[in-house]
């Protein structure tokens, strides 16, 4: 009888591999109600989507609060924030003591900043358990590292408003060698 | 115990459809379709069940949404034997029920740890994926792939695939090779924004030859996580010059961290219906 149980979750274990793969995982990206996060997200999920084949959903959110709490519980796995907004939920202007509180107090964790000055920096921000399911995902977003300034995000803002965010995302990230 | 035998039997035999609710029709014995079908959640082809469909045949595909992905639900999944052999008069045709025939109006022809599957002479179109073969023993020829995110999608199978078109999908093919074997043949992959796209763990269990893979945005485009070199070899691109054939295929030559993709040698012209000798046993 024994084995009948272990066979039947060995069963489970494999067929339920095979659903997820089926139409394969979906990691969402959570933003703020801006166009410039709106932008970065959305060069996240190009680059995702063309090199791992992996769908990619992008949820809005009014508030860093909200978003956070969604990440927390499981309903957003990856999201950028800058330092301004880490410093105001930490409490702190020290990123390796913000770093370690949002791992442990929400299960975050903080990837390889995309852009780094001073204090200053933007950071990837994904959940745990995502990044046991996609463990490559830090060496492939590090691909945008230095890419992303302000300035580069304003113009793409400006371009895509003109022929689509679609459009304006993949020649970016073309005109990059990044897909 | 035997409560508990039953439950597990459930999960393992259908969890992958009743997480949604969606309507289930399970074919348990041997069934024979003609005419016009329509496909509302999910059609199994059990174990012991066996699907044969006749030429002309049109399975529509009801854009139904329940879980809001963006991807339809209905589907046909095949752990049987499913034999879906059209005619070039009268081809079989997967498609939406809907009239755009958008990609992913409907979720796909799923077989898997399948007994066996044969289409020929099938156009599946405004799937997420047109097909996929997973452990089992497939044969697929003369058919066309279009409108689909993925036309063509395998892993761990065997598989003979030949004379096929896939054209304006997101990947013509898309594949994690594993444990896979066999041969893809004189297939024309054309105009989809991949040709084909080895995601990961691919090596060259699985012969492409013959091919005319081009006009595709990019023909070939190695996925993040493939690791090893990829072969593919006598297959015509498009293109005379290496250089320019070069700049469709994604690979070491645009990242560093992928693999390469070996080309050489390759035709110089493309495949033509008269060079096409699909095999008659696989």
């Amino acid at each position: 009888m024994f084995r009948r149980i272990l066979v039947s979750l060995l069963l489970f274990f494999c067929f339920y591999g095979i659903s997820n793969a089926c139409v394969g995982k979906t990691i969402y990206i959570g933003h703020l109600d801006t166009k410039e996060e709106e932008m970065v997200s959305n060069i996240l999920s190009r680059l995702i989507t063309e090199r791992t084949g992996t769908s990619v959903k992008l949820k809005k959110y009014s508030n860093v609060s909200a978003l956070l709490n969604s990440a927390s519980s499981g309903e957003v796995d990856l999201f950028v924030f800058d330092s301004n907004k880490i410093n105001e939920l930490s409490k702190t202007t020290d990123f390796e003591k913000a770093k370690s509180d949002f791992n442990t107090k929400f299960n975050l964790v903080f990837l390889k900043p995309l852009l780094e000055s001073k204090s200053d920096y933007t950071v990837p921000i994904i959940r745990k358990d995502t990044l046991k399911k996609f463990p490559a995902l830090p060496r492939l977003i590090e691909k945008l590292n230095g890419l992303v300034q302000p300035s580069v995000i304003s113009d793409l803002v400006k371009d895509s408003e003109k022929r689509g965010t679609k459009d304006t995302v993949r020649d970016f990230l073309k005109s990059k060698n990044l897909i | 115990m035997k409560v508990l035998n039953i439950i597990f039997f459930i999960i393992t035999t259908v969890n992958c459809l009743y997480a949604k609710n969606l309507p289930v029709k399970e074919i348990f014995t041997e069934e024979v379709w003609r005419g016009e079908i329509l496909v509302e959640g999910v059609v199994a082809v059990r174990k012991e069940g066996k699907l044969t469909i006749e030429p002309g045949t049109v399975i529509l595909f009801k854009s139904i949404d329940i879980d809001d992905d963006g991807i339809g639900d209905s589907e046909l999944y095949v752990e049987g034997t499913i034999i879906a052999k059209g005619s070039k008069d009268a081809p079989i045709v997967f498609t939406s029920e809907s009239n755009d025939k958008i990609p992913s109006s409907w979720k796909y022809i799923m077989v898997n740890h399948a007994k066996y599957a044969y289409f020929e002479h099938v156009l599946f179109e405004g799937a997420f994926s047109g097909l996929q073969v997973h452990f089992t023993k497939a044969i697929v020829k003369n058919s066309i792939f279009r409108n689909n995110v993925d036309g063509f999608r395998f892993s761990t199978a065997n598989i003979y695939v030949c004379n096929n078109k896939m054209t304006k999908n997101r990947h013509g093919i898309r594949y994690e090779e594993r444990d896979s074997k066999g041969i893809i043949e004189f297939n024309s992959i054309q105009e989809n924004e991949i040709g084909i796209f080895p995601v990961t763990k691919c090596g060259d269990k699985v012969n492409f030859r013959y091919n005319n893979i081009e006009k595709n945005g990019y023909n070939i485009k190695v996925g993040d996580e493939q690791k090893e070199n990829l072969s593919f070899k006598n297959n015509y691109f498009g293109m005379i010059f290496e250089s320019e054939i070069r700049k469709k295929i994604y690979d070491k030559h645009f990242d560093k961290n992928l693999p390469i993709v070996n080309i050489k040698p390759y035709s110089k012209k493309p495949f033509l219906e008269s060079d096409v000798k699909c095999l008659e046993e696989f």
